[in-house]
């Protein structure tokens, strides 16, 4: 999948003409971020797998009409992660139920199998899948979207240092499933 | 193994897992929350209309607190003053242990001081 790269001040000065150039602009946000958003909806247990979608069309209309406050010499995409992971999760603090995310993703008797003669990229993905919420969400910023430490700190509300140590646990779990030490 | 190959692995798996959502395109409702109303512009959003219940609050205290603030100074200026009048320091002009003394230099100092010892002379 080749990641949408959005020009965010193009992005905030078509937003701000409003008309047709603003639902451009939101097609191209909500293009360039549907998915990814979507994926790290999946990350907080607490938000029931059916209000996903909704949820993160929320989020996307809530940043498309806070642009005006978006500074573009920013990172766009510290900035939209951070209204969608406040918005996802003050709903699982409100709905505090449980969602067997990783259940619906591993598969734990065909992990075995699928270590030995799937490639690096499909070893990792069970192991993404045993992750915690947490940690998920800090793969996904650090890995995906190459957030720094402290960026993915920001946004998830973690000290930096937190962060760097999860990643290397991460690392450590991802190296051990591609059978080599880090 | 090298950190550079587990991390593009990791990178690998989450692309492939995001790749794999279904991208649906935003309804029309959505499109329409988001542009119709409006973008707020920086110039709407400040100031804020209406302060919140909680900084009214606040601004009512501080208003109940200015008529205490001022009598609470005007007591601490009056206290100030008598208390430096009383240490002998306060303005001439209001100095109560002077009022009634004569401070002024006497034209003949020895007559002065003669009558000056004359009242010891008395007074012992």
């Amino acid at each position: 999948m080749q990641m949408e790269t959005v020009d965010a001040a193009g992005l905030k000065a078509d937003a701000l003409a409003g008309g047709e150039r603003a639902r451009n602009a939101f097609e191209r946000l909500w293009n360039a971020y549907y998915k990814r958003l979507l994926f790290f909806a999946a990350c907080y247990r607490g938000l029931p797998s059916a209000e996903r979608e909704d949820q993160v069309s929320e989020a996307l209309i809530k940043a498309f009409r806070a642009l005006s406050a978006y500074q573009p010499g920013r990172s766009l995409d510290a900035w939209l992660y951070r209204i969608a992971a406040n918005q996802f999760a003050d709903l699982t603090r409100k709905a505090k139920r449980f969602c067997p995310l990783v259940a619906e993703l591993a598969v734990p008797g065909r992990q075995e199998q699928e270590f030995e003669r799937r490639d690096a990229a499909e070893r990792c993905r069970a192991v993404l899948a045993t992750l915690d919420d947490r940690d998920r969400r800090i793969a996904q910023l650090c890995f995906h979207e190459s957030f720094s430490s402290r960026e993915a700190g920001e946004t998830l509300g973690l000290p930096a240092a937190t962060v760097r140590w999860r990643i290397s646990v991460i690392r450590a779990k991802a190296s051990k499933a591609l059978g080599e030490e880090a | 193994m090298k950190r550079k190959i587990v991390d593009d692995a990791l990178r690998a798996a989450l692309r492939d897992e995001i790749g794999r959502l279904p991208l649906v395109r935003p309804s029309e409702e959505a499109i329409s929350r988001a542009t119709e109303q409006g973008t707020e512009r920086a110039s709407d959003q400040a100031p804020r209309r209406t302060p919140s219940r909680t900084r009214r609050r606040v601004q009512t205290d501080r208003l109940a607190f200015l008529p205490v603030a001022a009598v609470g100074l005007l007591f601490l200026t009056a206290g100030l003053s008598t208390g430096l009048s009383a240490a002998g320091l306060g303005s001439p002009r209001d100095d109560s242990l002077a009022a009634g003394l004569d401070l002024s230099l006497p034209k003949d100092p020895e007559a002065a001081f003669a009558s000056f010892l004359r009242g010891v002379r008395l007074d012992s």
